[in-house]
Order: C-alpha cells, then sequence, then structure tokens
C-alpha cells in the first residue's frame, strides 16, 4: 500500500474528470473567435468580443461548478480539498510550475522572434510540445501521457498554421483552445465510462 | 511494534485515513470507489474510526439524495502522523 499516493489521491481526483481542460480550452476557443470575428465589425463595436470574452471566462466557474455536481460527483463521489498552508515544499512547488510558465513564455518569444530562421515549418509546434511535456515531467500539470499526445499533436499543427498564416496568432490561440478541448472531452469521456453511476438511492 | 495505534493499522482503515489526510472532507462514494470495500465493510470501518474520535461524519442531503460526508478530524490527523512516525521508525 502507497500511503503517499493515497494521500495525494483526493487532490489528484479534482483533475481526473478533464472538466477543467475542457472549460480552458473552450474559453480559447471563443476569445479566439470572438476576436477573429470582431476584426469584422465597424470601430464602434470594439468592445464586443472583449464583452464575449469576459462572459465565457465568467461562464467558466458557473459550468465547472455545474458540471462536477452533475457529472463527477454522482460518479466518482465529491471531494473537497484543505486549503494548504505554504510551506518550504508548496513554495519549490509553486516556484517549478513558474519556471515552466517562463520557459514557456520565453520558447514562444523566441520562436516568434525567429520565426523567419527556424529551421523547418512547425517549429513552433514541437517548441510547444517539448513545454508541454517538460510541463509534464516536472508535475507542472496532471495530464497523463495519451492526453499530452493530444495537446503535441495539436501544438505542431498550431506550428504549421502559423507558417501558413503569418502574424495570426489567433490561430494559435484557436488550435490550443481546440486542443485543449479536445484533451478534456477524452478525459471527460473516459471518466464517465470508468465511472458509471452507482446503483441505489444514495451513498 | 506494540506501540503501532492497531486502529489504524488494519489495512482498510489505513486506506480510509490517508485517503481523508489528503482531503478536507469527502463522501461516501468516493471513499467506497477508491477502497474497494463493500458498502457494508467501509461503513463497519467508518463507525470503528468514529468511535475512536478519529473521524466525523456529517449525514446530509444533496437535493433529495442521501450524502454521508467523512473527515479526518484533529485527533485522527494527530494519530496519522504519529502512525507513520512509527512505521517509518521501525523500518529504519
Amino acid at each position: 500500500m502507497q500511503i503517499d499516493r493515497l494521500m495525494r489521491r483526493a487532490a489528484a481526483y479534482s483533475t481526473d474528470d478533464g472538466i477543467a481542460e475542457l472549460l480552458i480550452g473552450l474559453i480559447l476557443v471563443f476569445a479566439a473567435t470572438a476576436f477573429a470575428g470582431g476584426r469584422l465589425l465597424p470601430q464602434e463595436y470594439f468592445l464586443v468580443p472583449q464583452a464575449i470574452w469576459l462572459c465565457s471566462a465568467l461562464g467558466m466557474a458557473w459550468g465547472m461548478k455545474m458540471l462536477k455536481e452533475r457529472v463527477t460527483s454522482p460518479r466518482g463521489g465529491y471531494v473537497a480539498l484543505d486549503e494548504q498552508p505554504i510551506t518550504i515544499r508548496g513554495g519549490m512547488r509553486v516556484g517549478r510550475r513558474a519556471l515552466v510558465a517562463v520557459m514557456a513564455v520565453a520558447l514562444m518569444g523566441f520562436l516568434v522572434a525567429f520565426r523567419d530562421i527556424a529551421p523547418f515549418p512547425g517549429a513552433i509546434g514541437v517548441g510547444m510540445s517539448v513545454v508541454f511535456v517538460a510541463a509534464y515531467a516536472w508535475g507542472g500539470f496532471k495530464y497523463h501521457l495519451p492526453h499530452m499526445l493530444w495537446l503535441a499533436a495539436f501544438s505542431t499543427l498550431v506550428g504549421a498554421w502559423c507558417y501558413a498564416w503569418a502574424g495570426s496568432s489567433l490561430i494559435a490561440i484557436l488550435c490550443q483552445g481546440a486542443g485543449l478541448t479536445a484533451t478534456g472531452g477524452v478525459k471527460l469521456w473516459q471518466f464517465v465510462r470508468s465511472h458509471p453511476l452507482p446503483a441505489g438511492d444514495g451513498v | 511494534m506494540s506501540d503501532l495505534d492497531r486502529v489504524i493499522h488494519e489495512p482498510a482503515r489505513l486506506q480510509i485515513v490517508a485517503l481523508l489526510a489528503g482531503a478536507k472532507e469527502v463522501d461516501f462514494l468516493f471513499l467506497q470507489r477508491e477502497t474497494g470495500l463493500t458498502k457494508g465493510n467501509l461503513s463497519s470501518h467508518l463507525a470503528r474510526l468514529e468511535e475512536a474520535g478519529y473521524v466525523g461524519i456529517e449525514k446530509t442531503f444533496r437535493g433529495k439524495i442521501p450524502l454521508t460526508l467523512a473527515r479526518l478530524t484533529a485527533e485522527g490527523k494527530a494519530a496519522f502522523q504519529a502512525y507513520r512516525r512509527s512505521m517509518n521508525g521501525l523500518l529504519k
């Protein structure tokens, strides 16, 4: 029996259902679509895309609560996590995540700045895949390998599209959103399949 | 070896306590899924832990569905930490 693994199980369970990825992905898709559509609107409606993006972000909290209550809790159970006190170990974990985020931003900046001399089309996608895998290896995000492959595939697609449509960062956001939505969808589907509704009228 | 807390040392109860140690509170279904115990078995182990003062049980409703929530008490947390220390000491 691995006691440490059991102690981490409650925290890991909160990401098992893929709902967070699904909703963040949808927000990215909404944002990219809204801003792309906003270019077609007259100048005086410049706040419309921002409003749509803001509403989708606010809707995420509601969507997360609703899906957790209706899909996750009846199948796998309800878990409330403790608010962790700040410890040296916790601080190091936050530091590692911050480092991964800085690496991601720096790599993206580098690849965008030097896109003209990148050795082959899709370099951005490869770079993004490296960041995802590094994040996985360091425990920054709680992805499992099959989901990382989804993300890597979509990230490569992002790179190819960015080269084809130079300068259009919305396509990158859209593809990342689609990648996260697909990843979250697969995780949610797997969760629902592996956690059928229990028989009986209560627990 | 005789210092070991017999209430926690039983494998099923150790599983339950370890799961509860990582959360503020969990429901019966989560414990049942994670431990693989039957409802009756889990109930009796939870009752034993509650009797020892290690676990607090709250019976409530989610809509019309009964819901049983379990959480580790301060006494339970201290006992679990002491148990881990004893086990680590034994294995050194």
